[in-house]
């Protein structure tokens, strides 16, 4: 007999959606990397995307470029397992995600190949390194506010 | 979208911060939570057995470098419970 219609207030209701607004919080916090691990993470993105622009006929750009991707997948996957030593197991592929991480994520991939076409096509230097700095501070921005914007956009959903 | 539907079982402070806690993620060690809730072994056990018995968390019990570790997580028809009851509580917020 757990279903009733309309058992409380809405100020009962209210105070319920204050603390789930505080639980997730909470969430959101505990599985934020830490920002060391953020800016290796973002740093290795932004140099993969400048790399990648710029590795056309040249091997070095091509060893860094796979060099940062490496690094960017390591850092990934080392939040992973800490969270895992710290009692919680993410949701690795969520369907649930949100319109600005779907915009973020949209964008990075954007910026990693127009780097490259962009160079191909016009030969400028200059746009893979603005490529490679915006999306370090897309990644940056995103993993450090990102949970906890998905946390407050999901509860206004 | 959840089908709205007022749940008194998950609408108890601590079961609702337990629910609230699970839903983000795969799965929570019993250990965590306790943390993350502020409250004693046993108060959040009666809590997950109540739960439990309603089908909406899923306990399971695992032994890694010598020592036990409960991992808790929503079941599908907890995880629906609770999206219906967050949207039933918005719907009387209005």
């Amino acid at each position: 007999m757990n279903k009733t219609d309309h058992p409380i207030t809405a100020n009962d209701a209210r105070a319920a959606l204050e603390s789930l607004a505080s639980a997730s919080n909470i969430t959101a916090n505990s599985m934020r990397p830490p920002l060391w691990l953020i800016l290796l993470c973002a740093v290795s993105l932004g140099i993969k995307t400048a790399a990648m622009g710029l590795m056309i006929n040249n091997s070095l750009w091509n060893n860094i470029q796979w060099g940062s991707y490496m690094v960017c997948c390591l850092c990934i996957a080392s939040w992973i397992i800490a969270l895992r030593a710290k009692g919680i197991t993410i949701k690795v592929v969520d369907v649930n995600i949100t319109k600005a991480a779907l915009i973020s994520a949209l964008l990075i991939c954007t910026l990693l190949v127009s780097s490259r076409v962009i160079h191909l096509q016009t030969g400028s230097l200059l746009f893979p390194y603005i490529a490679g700095a915006l999306n370090t501070l897309i990644l940056a921005y995103g993993l450090h506010f990102g949970l906890r914007w998905n946390a407050q956009e999901k509860e206004k959903n | 979208m959840a089908t709205v539907c007022f749940d008194e079982l998950i609408h108890a402070p601590n079961r609702l911060k337990i629910c609230a806690l699970l839903a983000p993620v795969t799965s929570l060690e019993f250990v965590t939570l306790c943390e993350q809730l502020g409250v004693s072994d046993s108060v959040l056990s009666k809590h997950i057995k109540s739960l439990d018995d309603a089908g909406y968390v899923v306990i399971n019990k695992k032994t890694s470098e010598g020592r036990q570790r409960t991992w808790l997580s929503l079941s599908p028809k907890g995880r629906k419970a609770f999206a219906g009851h967050v949207e039933a509580l918005k719907e009387i917020v209005g």
